[in-house]
């Protein structure tokens, strides 16, 4: 555990060593992630922000254009350091092949298999397996103190937790075992014909498709181990007081409640959320009730003061949102309690560029609330 | 503001609605269904991964529609009448049991469930899961017209980025796979997807820069790698005060939190307007706003009250 307790979304941006943003998909996420990198590299650190699927204008700010899939610096003039990068789950698992075989000749067979290519590109968990792998990689990189990461969408706040393992029992499932159980003895051919529910899904599915999966296999044989062993590794990481948790939510009862669903899985692994951001919340205007601002109004309306009327109705209308929006929240708070949270309010403008987002990390630092 | 969605809900047999995380998919599915079953229409409702929320917004309980055979919701709507809501939920192992079993293989389908070969199946060629699924829908396409099951089926389509992917695997898969029934059906399920009077892709969108932006793009692709139609785009939790806007023009503005709000909610408009401008611009087939509702908490009550104003732009059914 930290020595210091975290407070504030300061003490987080320049104690932890890896900042894990979750939350669902569309409640700004990969904004907030570079908001706390930009913060971070203010305050003197060497940041690294992994991005998965930035938009467009979000990529062009932090100079990802070109498809990258290694830190490159970015253009920020500040005391520390800021570099990103976009996962490519693809080639961030070449690597990984790379790393682990024996030889050039099983790295080829496996590579230029074309069931490899759906695995690494399209199987489910593929993508946080390789934003896991990343983060292990660069937390242990000597040009970086801090990395922060945005996770995959995704419903379960697990599945980038479990990743590593959830592959690993992929790659060892036992009806792969026997798939590629007929290749010894040199009757492969034979004896895979032979199999009736082979025969069927061959049928099925095709069977090249099918001999794609069997040839995959045989080549996969071996590396296992090297796989297992640092998948072991990338979820101690994971797990350990090194990593800070993050949720980012909305003010939607269904984000609210997937925030709220995120926490308690993580509880169940014995991880405890750090810090809630709750993103683009209406701006209250002021202390006072939606309902003394439309009382003002119905006063306006009365003495026939038709634009007053239009500005406290208008009040009453944001304010009202507002306050509907804090009582969703109470159900998240509640189950938060300890961790730093923090409210950054929707702002007239939409956030795309450098600036807007140096100034939403502004916000982080300067208007958290502890409950 | 609203042009061109006469015929919305007879334009096409099946709508697939996409749209990023957090622009309300779930939401406008739930609108469509509704107006469309208000105007007298049978409609199928199609869930792919039964997240929750859907069932509750069309009026019904939380556990409706979560299975694969689904759930009666609403019947008698309408002022025939005739309108309903029914609710499913395909999956793509269940999409493949019901279609090893129309392939005869019934018993073995039972088999392969069980002993976690539908994972391999699903795993071993690049779309297949989305293949069965939209094999499904195809299916229950053909039993839709006056003679059929129903009149509309909607499907809440998969988030985010993997709705290309979903809609591509068709394509994908018939050129893949040298041959055997699942080419044929990768085939056919691929001209239904460029049948404009069986199926149109729903797409949504929130009224800001980014997310139209990201529309743009996915419209652009889905046209060129699936060839597929559009229905108009929906445009969801538009805000724009015209009061507020005209006021703020004629430069009267008071100082502190009045003027504030007045500020921040005419720049809001400002923004919105702008955003549907660009989508008009972009999207032949035109496209519908829908207004935000000010609440953190949508329910059936606020999804029947959008399906009147969508109704009404839509036209009654002919």
């Amino acid at each position: 555990m930290s020595p210091k307790k975290i407070q504030s979304f300061s003490d987080i941006i320049t104690t932890s060593r890896i900042i894990i943003c979750c939350g669902s998909g569309g409640v700004g996420k990969t904004t907030t992630a570079a908001a706390l990198a930009v913060q971070a590299a203010h305050t003197g650190r060497r940041v690294v922000l992994i991005t998965i699927d930035p938009a467009r204008r979000l990529a062009d700010a932090l100079g990802l254009d070109g498809l990258s899939n290694d830190p490159s610096r970015v253009d920020l003039a500040c005391s520390g350091e800021l570099w990103a990068m976009m996962l490519d789950a693809r080639s961030t698992f070449d690597d990984v092949i790379r790393r682990e075989s024996r030889d050039l000749e099983q790295q080829q067979a496996i590579l230029e298999n074309p069931f490899y290519s759906n695995i690494a590109s399209r199987l489910s968990g593929s993508q946080e397996y390789m934003a896991a792998e990343k983060l292990y990689e660069l937390s242990n990189d000597e040009r970086f103190d801090l990395v922060v990461v945005d996770t995959p969408p995704s419903r379960e706040a697990l599945d980038f937790l479990d990743a590593p393992q959830k592959l690993m029992n992929f790659l060892d499932h036992r009806v792969y075992r026997w798939l590629v159980m007929p290749a010894r003895g040199g009757l492969r051919l034979l004896n895979f014909a032979a199999q009736p529910i082979l025969k069927t899904i061959g049928r099925v599915i095709g069977a090249d498709v099918l001999a794609d999966a069997v040839n995959f296999f045989q080549a996969f044989e071996g590396i296992e181990e090297g796989f297992r062993q640092r998948s072991v590794a990338v979820q101690e990481l994971l797990k350990s007081s090194s990593s800070t948790y993050i949720v980012v939510a909305c003010a939607h009862n269904d984000t609210i409640q997937e925030a709220i669903y995120f926490t308690e899985q993580l509880a169940e692994a014995n991880i405890n959320i750090t810090g809630v951001i709750l993103n683009r919340l209406q701006p209250p205007f002021g202390k006072g009730s939606s309902a003394a601002s439309l009382t003002a109004a119905r006063k306006a309306d009365k003495t026939g003061d038709s634009a007053v009327a239009v500005l406290y109705r208008n009040l009453a209308h944001l304010r009202s949102l507002s306050e509907a929006q804090e009582n969703a929240l109470k159900p998240l708070l509640e189950r938060s309690s300890g961790a730093v949270v923090v409210r950054l309010y929707q702002r007239a403008e939409d956030v795309h560029d450098l600036e807007a987002i140096a100034e939403l990390g502004r916000d982080l630092v300067a208007t958290t609330t502890t409950r | 503001m609203n042009k061109k969605i006469d015929h919305m809900f007879t334009m096409s047999r099946l709508l697939v609605v996409a749209g990023k995380g957090g622009v309300g998919k779930t939401t406008v599915t739930a609108v469509i269904a509704r107006a469309s079953a208000d105007a007298g229409l049978r409609v199928l409702v199609v869930t792919l991964d039964s997240r929750p929320g859907l069932a509750e917004l069309l009026g019904g309980s939380p556990s409706d529609g979560a299975d694969y055979d689904g759930t009666m919701i609403q019947t008698h709507l309408g002022a025939t009448k005739t309108g309903s809501i029914q609710m499913r939920t395909v999956t793509a192992g269940e999409a493949l049991q019901d279609y090893l079993a129309t392939q005869g293989l019934a018993l073995l389908a039972k088999r392969l469930v069980s002993s976690g070969v539908v994972g391999v199946v699903a795993s071993a060629a690049p779309g297949i899961d989305d293949l069965l699924v939209l094999g499904k829908l195809k299916h229950l396409v053909g039993l839709t017209g006056p003679d059929g099951d129903h009149d509309l089926i909607i499907v809440d389509g998969p988030a985010a980025g993997h709705a290309i992917s979903f809609l591509q695997a068709p394509a994908a898969m018939a050129e893949t796979i040298s041959g055997g029934p699942l080419r044929s059906q990768a085939i056919e399920v691929r001209s239904m997807l460029q049948d404009p009077k069986k199926c149109r892709v729903v797409m949504v969108t929130t009224p800001e820069t980014t997310p139209v932006n990201e529309l743009i793009e996915t419209t652009e692709k889905l046209t060129q790698s699936v060839g597929v139609a559009f229905a108009p785009v929906i445009v969801n939790g538009v805000d724009i005060s015209l009061e507020v806007s005209s006021l703020v023009a004629s430069g009267e503005i008071p100082d502190g939190v009045l003027g504030d709000a007045m500020r921040y909610r005419a720049t809001r408009s400002a923004l919105h307007l702008q955003a549907i401008d660009r989508v008009h611009e972009h999207m032949l087939v035109g496209s519908f706003a829908l207004p935000h509702i000010a609440t953190a908490s949508l329910q059936a009550h606020d999804v029947v009250a959008l399906a009147d104003i969508m109704r009404k732009a839509v036209g009654e059914p002919a």
